[in-house]
């Protein structure tokens, strides 16, 4: 996998760099992405092929949630990793939800595996794999009222419409990283649509990697709590401080000083809008008991990246990056940036700063060959 | 091949004082004696460094306040608890060589890996054992 630019000149951009590192291997494995893809793919397939019902209704498929913004990361010890898709009808806004809902049900049903692993959910139909993977789809109809991406989802239990945006919100948290242009472009074809390849941490936004750190933090704060914050509202949180660092350690330090700055002037139980549709609230799972929770996993993230910020000695930052995102973590980061520096000095490209003597990449004198010699 | 040239102690004080302002270097006919501080990166902690050299001798690094990961575990590439062995004996450093752009790179990137071997319990730096090549 690449691995991010190695910089060494200031404690942001060296920290940095082991950040990036611990983004690389908070990454799906790459065997993990592709089973999730082809699953996506032969849903999709299934859902709009020949034949299929749901071809009268144009259907359109796409990816919401962390695999279309990029912001996945690998599954917290035993726990599930999921995909989230949409399978977008047309012509439909008049019809009942429920049926709605059922046409696709149906469709699913009717094919011989997906029967057997099929489960009703509130809002989508659940394609539960065996090996902790599950696939969920959101049947879906353009929300003709509010136009533009808006679309509406049936829910079972109102059996009702629910609103729901996730190109909008797409588009709003790729707005917030500054994403290229030309990498949403993608994202417009209709049919089946290529998931988002497994993007090397190395070419992600800061925002992208910051949202993932604070996700993995969630995880071994929460360590299987079902109370844990939700990847949306997170998410949202940290599009919403995030101020175009170009710094991973910066982002974070903003954000996180963001979202705390905001809490004790919140009376009660704050709502987080939904950036594409202020009328819902992303936190509606907050009350008396997951709210505190949710203000302790800030104030312990403030806490580690603070050590982590002002640590010095390459092993007590990789115990406060341990407290961070988990031991075995930091120091695979670690490894994986004295493995950088090493392949710089096996390439002559590794320098060292004349008057201090600090290791240097950018400028400085290249290190003449060596070997460290000695027992061990 | 027989070095072209050998600087003599005075030219390796010298040279450091030129490369380094912060260190302090004392040097005779007979021998060399550079102390200072070295942070390898921005995160590590700030090392007391001495290097000697005698006269036709190699020079030697000296770094106070080593410690293991574990009393009975030994520091990887060090000759003594406070001397890390930063170089092959057999030719990597000859007397052509400046100690400053040689002894001193060499300690601040041993250094980086003993931070990183107190960090993960590994080191990564490569090196040649006493009883044969590793890595």
């Amino acid at each position: 996998m690449a691995a991010p630019a190695l910089t060494l000149d200031t404690r942001y951009s060296h920290l940095d760099s082991i950040l990036e590192l611990v983004c690389v291997a908070l990454q799906l494995t790459q065997t993990q992405f592709e089973d999730a893809k082809q699953k996506y793919e032969a849903a999709g397939t299934w859902l709009s092929a020949p034949g299929s019902p749901l071809r009268h209704f144009s259907p359109d498929i796409y990816p919401q949630g962390s695999m279309r913004l990029g912001t996945t990361i690998r599954p917290w010890k035993g726990e599930e990793f999921d995909l989230d898709l949409v399978c977008q009808l047309h012509g439909c806004g008049h019809a009942h939800p429920l049926k709605v809902y059922q046409a696709v049900h149906d469709r699913l049903s009717s094919h011989g595996v997906y029967a057997k692993i099929l489960e009703k959910k509130k809002r989508c139909l659940r394609l539960d794999y065996a090996g902790n993977f599950h696939l969920d789809i959101l049947p879906a109809c353009p929300d003709g009222v509010r136009g533009g991406t808006a679309i509406k989802v049936p829910d079972c239990e109102l059996a009702d419409w629910k609103p729901s945006n996730p190109t909008g919100y797409a588009d709003w948290f790729f707005e917030r990283c500054l994403y290229r242009p030309s990498m949403v472009l993608a994202a417009l074809e209709k049919g089946v649509r290529p998931l988002p390849s497994n993007m090397p941490s190395a070419m992600k936004y800061p925002l992208q990697r910051a949202v993932q750190l604070m996700k993995r933090h969630r995880d071994s704060f929460f360590d299987g709590n079902p109370d844990a914050a939700r990847s949306i509202v997170l998410t949202t949180l940290a599009g919403a401080f995030y101020a175009g660092q170009e710094s991973l350690t910066e982002s974070l330090d903003v954000i996180v000083n963001g979202i705390l700055a905001v809490i004790p002037h919140t009376p009660g139980i704050p709502r987080v809008p939904n950036p594409t549709n202020p009328d819902e609230n992303l936190a509606e799972g907050w009350n008396q008991n997951t709210y505190p929770q949710f203000v302790r996993y800030m104030h312990s993230f403030r806490q580690h990246l603070d050590r982590l910020m002002q640590g010095e000695g390459i092993d007590e930052i990789t115990k406060s990056l341990g407290g961070l995102v988990g031991r075995t973590m930091a120091e695979k980061a670690i490894g994986a940036h004295a493995n950088e520096l090493e392949r710089l000095r096996a390439g002559k490209l590794l320098r060292v700063h004349p008057g201090t003597g600090r290791l240097a990449t950018a400028a400085g004198m290249l290190i003449p060959r060596n070997n460290f010699y000695g027992a061990d | 091949m027989p070095p072209v040239r050998t600087f003599s102690l005075r030219d390796q004080a010298a040279w450091m004082r030129e490369y380094y302002p912060g260190f302090q270097c004392t040097a005779t006919n007979r021998d060399l004696r550079c102390t200072g501080r070295l942070q390898p990166t921005p995160l590590s902690r700030e090392y007391e460094v001495t290097i000697t050299c005698d006269a036709g001798g190699r020079p030697q690094a000296f770094v106070p306040g080593l410690v293991a990961r574990k009393p009975d575990e030994r520091i990887p590439h060090t000759y003594a608890p406070n001397r890390p062995c930063l170089y092959y004996p057999g030719g990597e450093w000859r007397s052509d060589m400046k100690v400053a752009t040689t002894i001193v790179p060499w300690l601040s990137l041993w250094l980086y890996h003993y931070e990183v071997w107190h960090a993960t319990g590994e080191w990564m730096g490569g090196g040649i054992h006493h009883n044969g090549p590793k890595n």
